[in-house]
């Protein structure tokens, strides 16, 4: 695969409190991903997970703490501006530009990359990791399903070349098969492009085959965090997340690209 | 027949002024869901300033591009003054908000240029009759000018990233904001299309149909007629609505009575809402969650 040379920088998030208007709901919460690695943020909803990645990308200002692109502070930065620097935001709900096509979806995905003459390089690994967009790239992105927009969300993300990318629950409401294909192109964007990955999910199975890392988010405090395999020991994550009926419907066999998710 | 032609001759050339106002209403309520009703100021001020620029000795051409960039840099002015510092923007809030705008730039032109009306000098060209009917060359520069920002404007927006980035604004601002589009930048450049399309209609109507300090209101009120026709958001059916609505209303006042050549408008706008609120085309969604 093509690598890139632009050096990969990672996120990190020091001792955030968030607020919509004056009701508070992050708590101190830290967190930090690496170029080349994966943590998925986990806990019921309510947790605060969506807030987290709102203060990230720019959409919310936190109240306290900081918030580092690489060595670079982007707590007060606008979302436009962080996504210039190399932050890309896969929204709730995908939030594809429905009466565009997806062709033109992808073009405003390089809007910040917009003179560098690299988009057919980037559209061609976009495309290459998500093959059946490039069947529809001539649809309205509002006539594609729920796994294809999907699928187009996170390659309109990646047209921006980014170094970080937040993904808020890419699996909801998918199919299984669907969620596979999504999380192995997760995998090989941190595998082979190196990109820093943090994401968002219920699908918590899912999340713990993929992960390096876990956080688990309760009431807008990070709760517990580690490896997959030790918060899987955990009673309480266990009993909360992992044995209840509830949350493994989905049982996703993901290509597991690395070692983390054995025991999950 | 040659009435009938003659009549719908002369109301396509009405027609387009109406459709290059149309424009610039859609050019805003695409991207931000506001009403603009300082938009027939904009063809005034520019229709005034116009001939100032030329009673003052410039050539026809220079004070053009003279005028055009100085209504398009008002236009923006008064969005940054006046629109910008809005928390909560609704369309119901721009209409009030715009229409005390649009008010207090009629009394800054009464005070300037004063209530008599004016005509710029006709662009060159000679009048002409065929088949008996009479074309006069100002129509002719009208139609043409016309034909060509409309179709500036259309590429614009359906064909460049500038301008695909102002719809999608309008449809996902969050997501547009996230792959780095901002809404700041989007509004300021909707407003200066706004006000170049309307500047356009202001000077090369105004050797026919005259410029005055209230010019605007009755030019801003067929515009939008023609505008509510697409939704407010079909920039073809605007303009084309523009030329239509032209034609309609020198047909009423020709066979029937010019009395009721105002009125025509506000038929159509009665109707458009009673039956076709979202525009003729029906607009119906695409989007699947």
């Amino acid at each position: 695969m093509t690598t890139d040379h632009i050096p990969r920088i990672g996120l990190r998030v020091e001792a955030i409190d968030a607020a919509y208007d004056r009701l508070q709901v992050l708590w101190d919460v830290s967190l930090h991903v690496e170029p080349g690695e994966l943590l998925a943020l986990v806990g019921s909803n309510g947790a605060g997970k969506t807030t987290v990645l709102r203060s990230v990308s720019g959409l919310l200002k936190p109240v306290r703490g900081r918030v580092l692109l690489g060595d670079t502070d982007i707590t007060s930065t606008s979302a436009e501006k962080i996504a210039e620097l190399g932050l890309a935001h896969v929204p709730e709900n995908r939030l594809v530009f429905p009466s565009l096509t997806v062709e033109d979806n992808l073009v405003l995905g390089g809007y910040v990359r917009r003179r560098d003459g690299r988009y057919a390089v980037r559209r061609d690994e976009a495309l290459h990791l998500f093959p059946r967009l490039r069947d529809r790239i001539n649809l309205l992105a509002g006539a594609l399903s729920g796994g294809e927009q999907q699928m187009l969300a996170m390659a309109r993300a990646l047209m921006s070349d980014p170094s970080v990318i937040i993904l808020d629950e890419p699996s909801l409401g998918l199919a299984p098969k669907v969620v596979t294909e999504i999380m192995s192109a997760l995998g090989h964007l941190r595998d082979e492009k190196g990109l820093a990955v943090l994401l968002v999910e219920q699908n918590v199975r899912a999340a713990f085959k993929i992960a390096d890392r876990v956080l688990v988010m309760d009431r807008g405090r990070v709760v517990a965090e580690g490896t997959p395999a030790e918060l899987a020991s955990d009673e309480r994550v266990r009993a909360a997340y992992l044995g209840g009926s509830s949350t493994s419907s989905s049982g996703v066999a993901a290509p597991v690209t690395r070692s983390g998710g054995t025991s999950a | 027949m040659t009435d009938l032609l003659q009549l719908v001759f002369s109301g396509l050339a009405q027609g387009t002024i109406y459709g290059l106002v149309a424009l610039g209403f859609v050019a805003i309520f695409a991207v931000r869901e506001i009403v603009n009703l300082v938009q027939g100021e904009y063809a005034a001020l520019a229709g005034l300033a116009a001939i100032s620029a030329v009673g003052a000795g410039l050539p026809l051409l220079v004070a053009i591009v003279c005028v055009i960039p100085l209504v398009v840099g008002v236009a923006v002015l008064l969005e940054r003054m006046t629109i910008a510092p809005v928390k909560k923007m609704t369309p119901l809030t721009s209409i009030i908000l715009t229409l005390g705008v649009s008010t207090a730039v009629k009394a800054v032109m009464l005070l300037i240029w004063g209530p008599e009306a004016k005509g710029l000098p006709n662009f060159p060209g000679s009048d002409m009759t065929l088949g008996g009917v009479s074309i006069r060359s100002q129509e002719l520069w009208v139609l043409g000018i016309g034909a060509l920002v409309a179709y500036a404007v259309i590429w614009f927006y359906e064909h460049t990233v500038r301008g695909k980035s102002l719809r999608a604004c309008a449809e996902q601002p969050i997501a547009a904001r996230l792959v780095g589009i901002s809404p700041r930048t989007a509004t300021v450049v909707a407003f200066a299309v706004a006000g170049f399309t309307g500047a356009v209609a202001g000077i090369v109507g105004s050797p026919i149909y005259l410029s005055s300090w209230q010019s605007g209101l009755s030019l801003g009120l067929k515009g939008f007629v023609a505008a509510t026709l697409g939704g407010l958001t079909s920039l073809r059916v605007a303009m084309i609505g523009g030329m239509a609505l032209g034609v309609l209303e020198n047909l009423v006042a020709g066979y029937l009575s010019s009395g009721y050549r105002d009125a025509v408008a506000f038929v159509v706008l009665v109707l458009v809402l009673l039956f076709r609120p979202n525009g003729l085309a029906g607009k119906t969604s695409a989007v699947r969650v």
